[in-house]
């Protein structure tokens, strides 16, 4: 779970590591007030849970309340990626003198938790040049151990207590909360001690259940279907479910664009094979979803629903790798989200596995009855043929 | 000989009890397994389709276990497979999907200090076609053969062997690494495993967006470290990056790991990258496949 810069920072404020006096805002006018009140000149910041905003001109910075409002008015409601902006983090703009770049972050790579810590920071600092690079321990690290970590970055006194504090916040909030990343990009070190000017945080989705204070998890950073998706596999943990939404559907589709479809997968790597597939013949996903290791009926009805009642969707579309699980069952539930969201559009359904010939009679048996301009296909059909029949019946839907 | 496992491997299964256990114990008979204990804590004495079953896996050790697979429910996951590592058991298979991160640290870090292959979180396990399989996968879609497959996605590996199998290339060992950011065994070690294996002729490696494994393959066929003919399938090319997928480890960001990127540098040392994974049909035909061993029955 990625989170916003404003609930990174929330977080960060639990560990005492204060961040500018700040609101967040979810229109216009309220921007307009809240700089009014915080006093300017204050920086205007999309939340949307994307590294460098700055680059991507999702960082405003105003002078006057005025210029926060228009400020506001552009960034409230514009996508970047299928994300919409609903709310704006107002700040007060700071100045200091030193300025660093703190994360704490999982590499795969090597297998252990990085902390990193470099002078400079800020939009476009490249975390690799950082001074310090470390793997930190289970337990983390003791306050003496990080102030002799700093002594490459030249930091002395009070300014190097004040980042050695911020580095234990980041470190406790990284192991306490199983981040893959918290980094806080750029740290001022102030008069009055370290501000985190800059946040982000992503946390592991496996160990939401284990974080100190789940009720503090926002929500904002998923859509509604990731929420929906996220709470059901919660409560039926037969096989995964996972859903991401990639293009929102307040998001006008650009004119000429490719068209959208809904895509449901067997598999995490055959639902990324599915997007090359789509994408060869000028398909556009709107959604990742993936229902595999022996899901329930109930649960791919609900994936197959909430992708088909996608009102931006013009197809759908279903692959499976050769998979374990009972496809029969899978048909089952395919059929009864269709039902529940009313689908009958355009559809191509490529089965392979267990249990594919039961499977597909299922699917065929919905589309005989409903009419669908569906087409079913078995594991003698690869993803691109598959996804080529589902261009071709958009294309002839279309005229 | 194959690699990581062949006939002589003597296999622990720990949950063999439970349901999931019991299946997952035929399913590796049936791909010629040899399994000698079961581990259940509470149950010593008792016997699955002939298997004894022990406390521990110490015990399980003394019967001739050499190589785990866990079949446990996930809240027990960590202590079971400690004890596998404690015990040297060689390889370990988890197959368990959803390891909080911070159990998945813990355990690669047991495992590298103990010295033993641990393959997995997520992973589907490893199989010798003809000879051995440790984890839960049909036997039949796999045949015997020189390519060494190596996988990040458990379900893609079987798609891609059943490929194989049916142009005529067998495989020598299919190994699915798992598709966590945080594994044991990862794409490259497995690769440094199948260049030694004197019965290996080349390796098909799917891939996908996320991690550093393909470049760290990249690095080893330009250090001259692998030099058997690598082919390559990298998965994602569209999927939009900044996005965790259901294979945790499929993220490309900002940093990198993205697919094109990732294409390009595998191109770049040599490595013969495949627009699509069905390609893998075109890589040659190997000779020794043993045709009479194929089964596509359901």
């Amino acid at each position: 779970m990625r989170l916003t810069e404003a609930t990174s920072k929330a977080l960060l404020a639990r560990y005492g590591l204060p961040a500018p006096v700040g609101r967040s805002c979810e229109s216009p006018e309220q921007v307009g007030t809240a700089a009014e009140e915080i006093g300017c000149p204050v920086y205007v910041k999309a939340q949307i849970p994307y590294g460098d905003r700055a680059s991507l001109g999702l960082v405003v910075k105003a002078e006057t309340p005025e210029d926060a409002l228009i400020g506001a008015a552009e960034l409230i409601g514009s996508a970047v990626e299928g994300t919409v902006v609903t709310s704006v983090l107002v700040e007060a703009a700071i100045q200091a003198d030193v300025s660093v770049y703190v994360s704490a972050h999982v590499d795969g790579n090597v297998g252990a938790r990085i902390l990193r810590i470099g002078l400079g920071g800020g939009s476009g600092y490249v975390p690799e040049s950082a001074e310090v690079r470390i793997a930190v321990p289970r337990g983390g690290l003791e306050t003496f151990q990080i102030r002799g970590l700093l002594e490459p970055t030249g930091l002395t006194g009070p300014s190097r207590e004040a980042v050695v504090r911020a580095v234990q916040a980041v470190l406790r909030a990284a192991l306490e909360w199983h981040a893959y990343t918290i980094e806080v990009n750029p740290l001022f070190v102030t008069t009055s001690g370290p501000v985190a000017i800059d946040a982000k945080a992503e946390l592991d989705d496996y160990s939401l259940e284990l974080v100190p204070d789940p009720g503090l998890l926002p929500t904002e950073a998923e859509s509604p279907r990731e929420l929906a998706a996220r709470r059901f596999q919660a409560q039926d943990h037969r096989g995964s479910f996972r859903f991401v939404q990639l293009v929102d559907e307040a998001e006008a589709p650009p004119a000429g664009g490719p068209p959208l479809v809904g895509s449901h997968s067997v598999g995490g790597g055959e639902s990324l094979v599915v997007f090359d597939a789509l994408d060869a013949v000028g398909l556009r996903p709107a959604n990742y979803c993936d229902t595999s290791g022996a899901p329930s009926r109930a649960k791919v009805a609900f994936a197959a629903e909430l992708i088909a009642s996608q009102p931006h969707i013009e197809g759908f579309f279903f692959s499976s790798c050769i998979a374990n699980q009972p496809l029969s069952v899978t048909a089952g539930g395919l059929v009864d989200g269709f039902t529940a969201a009313g689908w009958h559009g355009p559809t191509v359904i490529r089965i392979a596995g267990n249990e594919e010939d039961l499977a597909r009679g299922v699917v065929e048996e919905w589309a005989r009855r409903t009419e669908a301009p569906a087409i079913v296909v078995g594991r003698e059909v690869d993803e691109w043929e598959a996804a080529r029949l589902l261009a071709d019946v958009l294309a002839v839907s279309s005229r | 000989m194959a690699f990581l496992i062949d006939a002589d491997t003597r296999i622990v299964v720990q949950g063999l009890t439970g349901a999931t256990g019991r299946l997952g114990a035929e399913m590796m008979q049936a791909g010629g397994a040899k399994i000698v204990a079961g581990v259940t804590p509470g149950k010593r004495g008792e016997l699955v389709d002939g298997i004894p079953v022990f406390d521990t896996v110490d015990e399980a050790v003394e019967a001739g276990g050499t190589a785990s697979i866990l079949f446990v429910p996930a809240a027990l996951l960590r202590d079971a497979a400690l004890e596998a590592i404690e015990a040297g058991m060689d390889p370990i298979v988890l197959m368990v999907d959803g390891v909080p991160l911070d159990v998945s640290l813990e355990l690669v870090a047991a495992a590298e200090h103990r010295g033993v292959t641990l393959i997995g979180p997520n992973s589907p396990g490893v199989i010798s076609p003809g000879r051995s399989l440790l984890g839960a996968l049909r036997a039949e879609f796999y045949s015997p053969g020189t390519i060494a497959l190596i996988s990040r996605s458990g379900g893609m590996m079987t798609t891609i062997a059943y490929q194989l199998t049916l142009a005529g290339l067998g495989q020598s060992t299919c190994v699915g690494v798992g598709g966590d950011a945080v594994i044991g065994l990862d794409v490259s070690a497995a690769a440094l495993l199948a260049q030694n294996d004197p019965e290996t002729d080349r390796l098909l490696i799917f891939g996908e967006v996320g991690t550093g494994q393909e470049e760290r393959l990249a690095q080893l066929v330009r250090d001259g470290a692998i030099t058997k003919p690598v082919y390559a399938y990298i998965a994602g090319a569209a999927a939009p990056a900044g996005k965790r997928y259901s294979h945790a480890g499929a993220s490309a960001d900002e940093h990198g790991g993205g697919a094109e990127r990732k294409r390009s540098i595998l191109r770049d040392a040599g490595i013969t990258v495949l627009d699509r994974y069905i390609d893998a049909r075109g890589i040659g035909h190997v000779a020794s496949i043993e045709r009479g061993t194929r089964r596509h029955a359901w």
